[in-house]
């Protein structure tokens, strides 16, 4: 596979989900990107954006399983990754498989499951496998989860502990569409568009899961100059000397930048990352890995202003200034 | 005294004799400035075309090129406004057919410079020269405060510019987190004198340098940088250490295709400086042939823009002094700077003539020349020259018609140009002048008063002159303002003898007043018009308008605002109390201000060693008159929620926050109100 191929591919990818949902090409970019960089993505949101649409379209897109899990409060671990349940006939215990064990799984409103069952997908999405009664059980390739959460209410929920933030390669911010693009819709909704018959639509099928796993693979061959890495490392560390940052992102967040900046350098089809896929990337892969100080809080500053003065100091490699 | 006399008899010594003021004249003449002495084609006015006859067709020694202007096309007028500057130019070879005057003014047929009324036509000024700026008089304190301000002022910009043009942060930005200073934490600067270079041209040379060298790696990178600095200097861009190519772009979004050819250098580029593909002279090529386009391009674009601007400005055609025409008196300031006459036009209002003005150190005076063009004085004004002639100053009115106590007027009908002395006048033995003047302009008067000085070879009059006072003042009435004009010094005699005349009224100090006197604007439009610098103000405002266009609101670099390194203690509280709103907090904000305003209870009522409430609320109702009963409910309310630890996040209903939080503020606001009545906080 050549990078121009890589990337015609991706670009049919982002053109059959573009056809149902409207308006939202930077997040299905980023998705897209989350996927090939094996990672997981948090999407923050109010509800009506159409995240579970994009979920469906992508799925068909790419030839995966996909599955929802509504969060709730009362939802259990085991209604994640399932148990094992006695069957009668064959006196024994058998392992009923939980809706974990798909290949896109929706986790909408996850931040309404107590912290137990939060923890449930912790190993799903870090290790891509289930261990339950002792025994591990892989799930199946390619994984990816998109969870999902209501910035506006925050009234019986729990919020998502940093160990759990941190294994989200991403976090998106969704915000409603434009005036335009909102009438395009409503356009599409009197021509007969119906986001329930996603089959009427006729989106094809661009790629196979199996396709999918190997274009993952490929990322590898994408090249990362040294002085790349020089910049990931400097804009990590000066979000952990932040002043207004209390703890700053891991060295899984350098990680995280890395495999988006060489996703985006494939769907862009070169085979080498520049600075600007880094410090375009950064403040998704970066917001949700930052804790700040209370009083910085109180000062109404946000993740997404300190990563700004951290892109606006690090210095871009090669750069012509 | 010796020093005094020292000077006057160097004075003596370096002034010219005045039997050579025909000669000083003609070296003043022959400067190109005064182009109806060289310029044969030179558009005379109708005015300036009387001069013609008296000169004749020969040639003149001061003006060689006046007998051919007089047959050249005469200058067309253009009414500007109340100063009529206007004159069209040279080279206008239609001016004398389609536009002549003489030939569509109804009073061609007069003499020159002559209307049918008798009165002669105003001489139109072709252009105005600014007359020397003085200070007005602000008196010490304002002296100084004009000056500081003045300074002040131009520091500011000086200081604005400098800052606008540097890079660095301003001064109140958060200084820079220790962590920067650390070279490690940077990546090592390709050496100090390429982080310097920012010239454009210098950026190519060094590209092309490189190149020459076979280091078409850093050919490329210079290549790239001269194209990131011409966009950047043209404001398309904003070139930054922390900025990408990609922001480059991303800048570059409302001209698609620069963008398009941006890109494409930005992708060669970046091929080589993160990818595998190596630097070769195919490339370099490729990157130098697409960036020398736009790097150029920029710069034409706005040079063909600037020199669109001057050419507007410019009229075409060659235009000339109003000071230096045969109009204007220029000549004559410097034929009497030659001889220590220190002529000027005056510039302020015959209204501040002190009628008692001293006579100055040598006791000459002063003399104050009216031309012709020179605002008629009202009947008080006339009071206040003539009692200042009286007081002994010289006051001489050229063309002006004459004050009614004079008994006498100006009317035409001289038969000749040629002047003589009379025998009245003693200007020493002198012998015959030749003198001539342009007009016919003769002075009548109504009796045998005054003694006069000129006189026209039929006998009538030209110039009298009337002693005033008993100081040695006078008053000296002339025909016409000719002998006072640059025309009149080019014939014959007639600069010895003004300069006689002028000097043989024992004043040094000549003052001339023209039409320009009192010409002041009504309206700030007419001090715009009055300037002449309408295309000057308009390239102003067109330059502030594509600086607006370029660059935004602010010309400058851009900056961030300033950012403040501290808040305010009341924003701190505003912050936390609308996190506790948003958290819906309430009743963990009242619980705690309910346990500070009961110790500040007890403190105050000193019930710290009484256990319980009760001795509180009686204490607070005894000093303040309240209802026990009330008090202690308020206290045993605030007190029970010293031992409620719910969690703020209790899933309360809408209307059961909205009652809570009203309840809550209530109860803050009754305990807020005991702490009040028992003295306060503190």
């Amino acid at each position: 596979m050549t990078p121009h191929q890589f990337a015609e591919i991706c670009t049919n990818i982002r053109n059959q989900v573009g056809r149902v949902l409207l308006g939202q090409d930077e997040i299905i970019d980023n998705v897209l990107i989350g996927v090939l960089a094996r990672g997981h993505v948090l999407i923050e949101g109010v509800p009506g954006l159409g995240k579970t649409l994009m979920v469906r379209a992508l799925a068909k897109v790419l030839g995966c399983v996909a599955k929802r899990i509504q969060f709730t409060p009362d939802l259990m671990p085991s209604d994640v990754t399932g148990g094992n349940i006695y069957n009668q006939q064959k006196q024994q215990f058998e392992f009923m498989p939980g809706p974990v064990f798909t290949q896109l799984l929706l986790a909408d409103e996850i931040n309404r499951a107590p912290a137990k069952t939060q923890a449930a997908l912790l190993e799903a999405m870090a290790d891509r496998s289930v261990s339950t009664d002792g025994v591990t059980r892989p799930l199946p390739q390619p994984f990816f989860v998109m969870a999902t959460q209501n910035p506006v209410e925050s009234q019986g929920t729990y919020p998502l502990p940093e160990a759990q933030l941190d294994r989200f390669l991403m976090k998106l911010d969704v915000t409603h569409p434009s005036r335009e693009t909102e009438k395009r819709l409503l356009a599409n909704v009197v021509k007969g568009f119906d986001a329930a018959a996603l089959d009427s639509v006729g989106l094809e099928q661009v790629v196979t899961a199996e396709n999918l796993v190997f274009m993952q693979n490929y990322l590898n061959q994408i090249r990362v100059a040294d002085d790349l890495l020089d910049y990931i490392t400097d804009i990590v560390a000066r979000t952990r000397s932040h002043r207004s940052v209390y703890l700053g992102a891991s060295p899984r967040g350098s990680i995280a930048l890395l495999a988006t900046g060489r996703a985006r350098a494939a769907m862009e089809g070169r085979d080498f990352v520049i600075p600007d896929d880094i410090k375009t990337l950064a403040p998704s892969v970066l917001r949700h890995r930052l804790i700040l100080h209370p009083d910085a809080e109180f000062e109404g500053t946000s993740a997404d202003d300190c990563i700004q003065t951290v892109l606006s100091e690090a210095r871009v490699p090669k750069t012509a200034a | 005294m010796i020093a005094s006399a020292l000077f006057m008899l160097s004075v003596i010594a370096a002034e010219p004799s005045l039997e050579s003021a025909n000669e000083q004249t003609r070296k003043i003449l022959a400067h190109d400035n005064y182009g109806f002495c060289h310029n044969p084609k030179y558009p005379l006015t109708d005015n300036e075309a009387g001069w013609c006859p008296p000169v004749g067709p020969e040639e003149n020694s001061r003006c060689p090129a006046y007998p051919s202007a007089c047959d050249a096309p005469r200058a067309v007028l253009q009414d500007l406004g109340r100063l009529n500057f206007s004159r069209g130019g040279e080279g206008k070879s239609d001016v004398g057919t389609d536009q002549d005057p003489a030939k569509d003014d109804p009073s061609k047929e007069d003499k020159p410079g002559e209307t049918k009324s008798g009165k002669r036509k105003q001489p139109k000024r072709e252009t105005y020269e600014e007359p020397e700026a003085q200070m007005p008089e602000l008196g010490g304190l304002g002296y100084v405060l004009f000056w500081v301000i003045l300074g002040g002022g131009v520091l500011g910009l000086i200081i604005i510019i400098a800052r606008n043009s540097s890079s660095h942060k301003p001064e109140d930005e958060t200084p820079a987190e220790p962590q920067d200073a650390d070279p490690a934490a940077l990546p090592a600067p390709a050496g100090p004198n390429e982080q310097l270079v920012r010239d454009v041209s210098a950026l190519l040379d060094q590209a092309r340098a490189a190149a020459s060298a076979g280091d078409y790696n850093r050919a490329i990178q210079r290549a790239h940088a001269a194209l990131l600095h011409r966009l950047d200097h043209d404001g398309l861009i904003r070139v930054a250490p922390f900025r990408t190519n990609g922001d480059y772009l991303r800048d570059l979004g409302p001209q698609p295709d620069l963008r398009g050819s941006v890109r494409q250098v930005v992708r060669d580029v970046e091929q080589v400086q993160f990818g595998t593909t190596p630097a070769d002279a195919s490339l370099y090529e490729r990157v130098i042939q697409r960036i020398v386009p736009i790097v150029t391009r920029r710069g034409d674009t706005l040079l063909m823009l600037l020199a669109a601007c001057s050419l507007y400005s410019c009229d075409g055609h060659k235009s000339y002094p109003f000071d230096r025409s045969p109009s204007g008196a220029n000549a004559v300031i410097e034929l009497g700077a030659a001889y220590n006459l220190d002529i000027k036009f005056r510039t302020t209002s015959l209204t501040a003539i002190d009628r008692a003005e001293s006579l100055g150190d040598h006791d000459h005076g002063r003399t104050i020349v009216l031309l012709h063009d020179a605002p008629e004085p009202g009947a008080s004004e006339w009071d206040r020259l003539l009692d200042w002639a009286d007081n002994g100053h010289h006051l001489v009115l050229a063309g002006l018609p004459p004050p009614s106590e004079l008994n006498l007027h100006i009317e035409t009908g001289a038969t000749t140009h040629t002047l003589m002395l009379t025998a009245d006048y003693d200007l020493g033995d002198l012998g015959d002048l030749d003198l001539l003047t342009a007009d016919d302009a003769r002075l009548v008067r109504s009796d045998a008063l005054g003694r006069p000085l000129l006189r026209f070879t039929d006998d009538s009059l030209y110039a009298i002159q009337y002693d005033r006072g008993y100081r040695s003042g006078d008053v000296t009435v002339f025909a016409d303002d000719r002998l006072f004009t640059n025309g009149g010094l080019m014939l014959r005699d007639n600069p010895e003898l003004l300069v006689r005349f002028l000097k043989d009224l024992g004043a040094r100090d000549i003052e001339l007043v023209d039409g320009l006197l009192d010409l002041g604007a009504d309206t700030p439009a007419d001090t715009i018009a009055n300037t002449h610098l309408t295309p000057v103000i308009l390239q102003v405002l067109a330059l502030l308008a594509i600086l607006f266009f370029w660059r935004g609101v602010r010309f400058g670099r851009p900056h961030d605002p300033p950012t403040r390194s501290r808040r305010h203690f009341s924003e701190h509280i505003e912050a936390l109390g609308t996190h506790y709103a948003r958290a819906r907090a309430s009743r963990h904000a009242v619980r705690i201000y309910a346990g500070w305003a009961l110790e500040r209870l007890r403190e105050k009522t000193q019930s710290t060693r009484t256990p319980g409430l009760y001795p509180v609320a009686q204490a607070i109702a005894g000093r303040t008159g309240d209802d026990e009963n009330r008090v202690m409910e308020t206290l045993v309310e605030a007190s029970s929620l010293q031992g409620d630890g719910g969690d703020p996040r209790i899933a309360y209903s809408r209307k059961a926050i909205a009652s809570a939080n009203t309840d809550d503020l209530k109860l803050m606001q009754d305990l807020a109100r005991l702490v009040r009545l028992v003295g306060g906080p503190r």
